[in-house]
């Protein structure tokens, strides 16, 4: 809602053609490095993988670096326990079959801090059909398919959503694809979401997820939808931004969620 | 703080009770007879009343007055003969000798015939003005004054015009929003004949509402208000409209390449009765058809219109009838649209009870609308919103005597808020939402005195008590400390969900050291009780304004300011240096993840905090000559504490701008042709940019740590104006203004953001985008005498 106002904004400038943008050097100063942890255990999988790092000043042009001797422990709700093993890449993995209805928490001890997250595992929402229809086009999507999801809310509960896509086999990640739900305006209906702001063209293979997660998860991506992609600044989309609100305790970064989706493949005539 | 503002408030009332006491007393004991003229005072040529003009009587020491806002004067003066001066800047002094032997009463018209003024000019100035008029921290902006001041788009803008002024600061390229003293953007009272303007901006803040050839003038209060005013912490902009020529039919306006405005005004019943009817558009949507394509069905327009009737019934009675409507459009096809508009509508009446009693009553109504929609008919949804103002005011003038002037009234406004209404169409899946309307009733009672305590000492001291209770239906909330929803609880129609009363003590005291010279010292205890919501600097008309309820306290402000002005060579030069400190309570912002749409819990998302703001102001002016100009520059800071935001330290505010420097220069040239110049100057907005990056779900994501620990790139740019004026025409004046706008094209970075590198994806850049460069205005003014 708030880019839509944002790029009303920037078209009406465009339209006097008189703005301009330009590249500028911009010196920031770095604060100390904090430990990222980011994990997601998806009810279909049957291995779990937690990736730990830390942060890096702004302009450092590089991947980003794993952080390794850490202990790292996931639980469930009845006492289960899985010590997770490290990888050679950074990562640590454990092997289990979620199952729904869990809580599962996770605790890291590494560079002498310990780190605490939990997340619910919910069952997944059925994707009851992907709707296509041809657009011809205006200014601002170009001619193609626009899709959306049919699905039915659960009225009795609060529900977070999040829909993600492949086109012919390649995952979309951009931060323009971070589409994210809750049920606050359609809770209880039957409900058709559009895949916003894209357009497919005939003939591709689409892979839709439509995955169902619990608040603290959706909380986190959503505040994270904030202040990734290029608004920025004090007259872009958000003004003050800050950090996305982590289910970590002690303050680490990322996120952990546990995630079920429900997926259907179709391919655009 | 209760305990503070009771003790001043006692020790207020106690000196004003002693003041009165001592009046009283003092002219008890002179038992000599005075005797009062009082009456009108009216334009000769348009029969516009002639607010705030002196009245002096030359022959005793100390002696005078102002006429009010509405041109009615009153003076006291002992049995016998007296001269009296009126006197008004742009206008020829009026001289009358009165035989005060009886109360009367003299209505009197001053001229501002031009060729008269050329010689006698001087004598006309009211005598060093700056120096004897009383509320310093107080900026009067005459129309007839700027409208050879170039800004962007070529019109005489008084929103743009009062940003000059230091202490001013704009809010940015793009927006006609300010902040005074470091004070929040929603903290400006900006009254249009005593109505309030909730969104004084048009698109983009490009242009303000304020169609200048409606307008008589504004006095803009920094510090310091009279207990009249209230409502906003920060500043009032008192903002009159013009009458209507009451003598003949005249009609004015301009064209220019972006808008078009016209004028008409004359009498009704001549001398009796008046209108003035205002408008103007722009043409950017005539300008997107003909560039055809996909723009040919957009609209991106805006439009004003101003009408005002006024009828003299007898002397003692006028009633004045006044609206303003306007709105703005920016649609895409049927993609999306966005409009809003306010609609302001004023009815007054001005009653003279007696030669020393003025009564002004208003009924006034304000209504402010956005709206937002996405798709057409069954596939759209549309948002709307809606703050709707009904206010009833009475104040009354009383001329004591000639060393006291009372005014004492009230007011009471309710308040009604439609936060968010959602109209779904039926393939969109989403259910038509009515957010709860919220209802409240601000009312305030004041007295106040101007008093001339010693011949070089004058005081304006009063009391405002204000009160706001938010009203059913409605429910109310209360929250835990995280935001949770705690209780909910429903209100009938009429129950009281809140209230607060508030006590704002106002004073400002001018010593006139010498004929040249004053001292002023100001200070005001001042509470808000709506509150403008905003995740963004500039006012988009999405922010969402909201009342005091049990979880939003009133926000209240204490300022005091201390200044020193002066006038060289009988009021050519002025300068002032004037400091000022402000301590704000109650300031609220958004946690960190609010919901900020359709979000019925919005309350449980705000947190509160402190501000404190300080600094030193200076301005120089030269007023007259070939050559005359002003130059301001104020050194200030303005920062917040609030806990939850920046781990509860203190950070800079984004209007933190320490450096602020405005000059502006007119030249004229010879008698047709006027060259103006300004240059603006200011610090970066204080802003939070990365301190570090990482990866999540293979995005780069950027690490936040201090807020507002940034700056953006200093803010500077040129502006050139030319004004020629047309050949002289016995009935007709005309005028070429000719702008450009940033003249040196600095880049002015409206926005930065931070984008992958187009050669390195995994290095990012920053990105600045600036706005206008080198826009040129070109306008054509037209009056008919």
């Amino acid at each position: 809602m708030k880019s839509v106002h944002f790029s009303a904004l920037l078209t009406a400038l465009a339209l006097t053609n008189m703005s301009c943008e330009k590249v500028i050097d911009l010196e920031l100063d770095t604060a100390e490095a904090s430990t990222v942890i980011e994990g997601k255990l998806e009810a279909s999988a049957t291995e779990f993988q937690l990736a730990i790092s830390q942060t890096s000043a702004y302009f450092s042009p590089a991947l980003p670096v794993p952080v390794y001797g850490a202990e790292v422990n996931l639980r469930d709700n009845q006492g289960n326990v899985w010590p997770m093993t490290e990888l050679s890449n950074g990562t640590y993995q454990a092997e289990l079959t979620p199952e729904i209805g869990q809580t599962y928490s996770l605790e890291v001890f590494v560079l002498d801090e310990t780190y605490r997250a939990s997340s619910s595992l919910l069952p997944a929402v059925e994707l009851m059909a992907v709707d296509y229809e041809y657009q011809p086009g205006n200014g601002i999507l170009g001619e193609g398919y626009v899709v959306s999801l049919l699905f039915e809310d659960d009225g009795s509960t609060k529900n977070y959503y999040q829909i993600k896509h492949s086109i012919n086999g390649e995952d979309q990640n951009n931060a323009d694809d971070l589409l994210l739900y809750d049920d606050n305006l359609f809770n209880g209906n039957e409900v058709s979401l559009p895949i916003t702001g894209k357009s497919f063209n005939p003939g591709d293979t689409l892979e839709i997820h439509l995955i169902h997660m619990d608040g603290p998860s959706f909380e986190y991506l959503s505040t994270l939808s904030d202040i990734v992609g290029s608004p920025g600044g004090p007259n872009g989309a958000v003004a003050a931004p800050s950090n996305p609100l982590s289910n970590w305790t002690n303050g680490a970064l990322g996120f952990f969620t546990c995630q079920s989706a429900s997926t259907q493949v179709i391919v655009l005539p | 703080m209760d305990t503070f503002a009771a003790e001043i408030t006692l020790s207020m009332r106690f000196s004003f009770f002693a003041g009165l006491l001592f009046l009283m007393g003092s002219s008890i004991a002179g038992a000599q007879e005075s005797f009062t003229l009082s009456g009108q005072l009216r334009d000769a040529d348009t029969g516009e009343d002639l607010p705030f003009a002196a009245i002096v009587a030359p022959d005793i020491e100390a002696v005078g007055t102002t006429s009010n806002v509405y041109g009615f004067y009153s003076i006291t003066l002992p049995k016998g003969v007296h001269r009296l001066q009126f006197i008004n800047m742009g206008y020829v002094t009026v001289e009358e000798a009165i035989d005060f032997s009886q109360d009367q009463r003299l209505d009197v018209e001053m001229s501002s015939n031009i060729e008269m003024l050329e010689e006698a000019v001087v004598a006309s100035e009211k005598e060093n003005s700056t120096v004897t008029s009383n509320e310093g921290s107080l900026t009067t902006i005459d129309m007839k004054d700027v409208k050879k001041i170039t800004v962007f788009g070529g019109e005489p803008d008084i929103m743009k015009i009062v940003q000059f002024d230091p202490g001013v600061k704009p809010a940015g390229e793009g927006s006609s929003g300010f902040y005074v003293r470091g004070g929040g953007i929603d903290q400006n009272l900006i009254l249009l004949d005593e109505a309030v303007v909730y969104n004084p901006s048009h698109l983009l803040g490009l242009f303000s509402v304020f169609n200048g050839d409606a307008l008589k003038g504004a006095n803009l209060y920094k510090g310091g208000m009279p207990a009249e005013f209230g409502g906003r912490a920060s500043s009032v902009m008192d903002m009159r409209m013009k009458d209507g020529n009451s003598k003949h039919l005249t009609a004015s306006g301009g064209l220019g390449i972006l808008s078009g405005r016209l004028t008409l005004e004359g009498p009704l019943v001549k001398d009796k009765s008046s209108f003035i009817v205002s408008g103007r558009r722009t043409w950017t949507d005539l300008l997107l058809s003909a560039a055809g394509g996909d723009w040919s069905t957009s609209s991106l327009f805006f439009y004003d219109f101003n009408a005002k009737v006024n009828y003299r019934f007898n002397e003692n009675n006028r009633l004045f009838a006044s609206g303003y409507f306007g709105r703005d459009k920016f649609g895409f096809q049927d993609q999306f649209g966005l409009n809003w508009g306010n609609a302001t509508g004023t009815l007054r009446w001005n009653h003279i009870l007696n030669e020393r009693l003025f009564s002004n009553t208003s009924l006034v109504l304000s209504n402010y609308d956005y709206e937002f929609g996405l798709g057409m008919g069954e596939d759209g949804i549309a948002v709307q919103s809606v703050i709707r103002d009904v206010n009833v005011k009475q104040d009354f003038s009383y001329y004591l005597n000639n060393d006291n002037t009372l005014k004492l009234g009230f007011n009471v406004i309710h308040h009604t808020l439609e936060p968010g209404n959602l109209d779904a169409g039926n393939n969109t899946g989403l259910s038509n939402r009515e957010a709860d309307q919220k209802y409240g009733f601000e009312n305030a009672v004041y007295v106040q005195n101007q008093q001339q305590l010693t011949p070089k000492l004058n005081a304006n001291y009063g009391l405002r008590v204000s009160h706001f209770s938010q009203v059913g239906s409605g429910t109310k909330y209360t929250f835990d400390n995280d935001g949770n929803l705690l209780t909910s609880e429903d209100f009938e129609a009429g129950e009281r969900i809140a209230d607060y009363l508030q006590w704002e003590p106002r004073l400002s005291l001018n010593y006139a050291v010498n004929e040249m010279s004053a001292l002023k010292l100001g200070f005001n205890r001042s509470a808000q009780y709506m509150h403008l919501l905003t995740n963004a600097t500039s006012s988009t008309p999405t922010d969402t304004w909201i009342m005091s309820s049990n979880n939003v306290r009133p926000q209240m402000t204490n300022q005091l300011a201390l200044g020193l002005f002066n006038t060289l060579r009988s009021g050519t030069y002025e300068f002032s240096l004037e400091g000022y400190y402000k301590d704000m309570q109650n300031l609220i912002d958004y946690r960190n993840g609010a919901d900020v749409l359709f979000n019925e819990l919005i309350e449980g998302d705000l947190l509160s905090g402190n501000g404190e703001a300080y600094g030193i102001e200076f301005l120089a002016k030269k007023k007259r000559g070939r050559f005359s100009g002003q130059f301001g520059y104020t050194w200030s800071r303005s920062f917040r504490q609030i806990d939850g935001i920046n781990n509860g330290d203190k950070y800079s505010a984004r209007q933190d701008r320490i450096h602020d420097l405005n000059i502006v220069a007119l030249f004229q040239l010879n008698e047709r042709v006027s060259l103006s110049s300004n240059f603006v100057y200011y610090t970066g907005d204080a802003v939070t940019f990365p301190s570090g990056r990482y990866y999540v779900d293979g995005m780069l994501v950027p690490l936040y740590t201090a807020r507002n620990a940034e700056r953006m790139p200093d803010y500077h740019r040129l502006d050139f104006g030319l004004t020629i004026e047309g050949k002289e025409n016995e009935s007709y004046t005309s005028s070429w203004s000719i702008g450009i706008y940033n003249v040196y094209g600095r880049e002015n970075a409206f926005s930065i953001s931070f984008e992958p590198s187009d050669n390195d994806p995994l290095d990012t850049e920053a990105v600045q985008l600036s706005l206008f460069k080198y826009v040129p205005s070109i306008t054509y003014n037209f009056a008919f005498k």
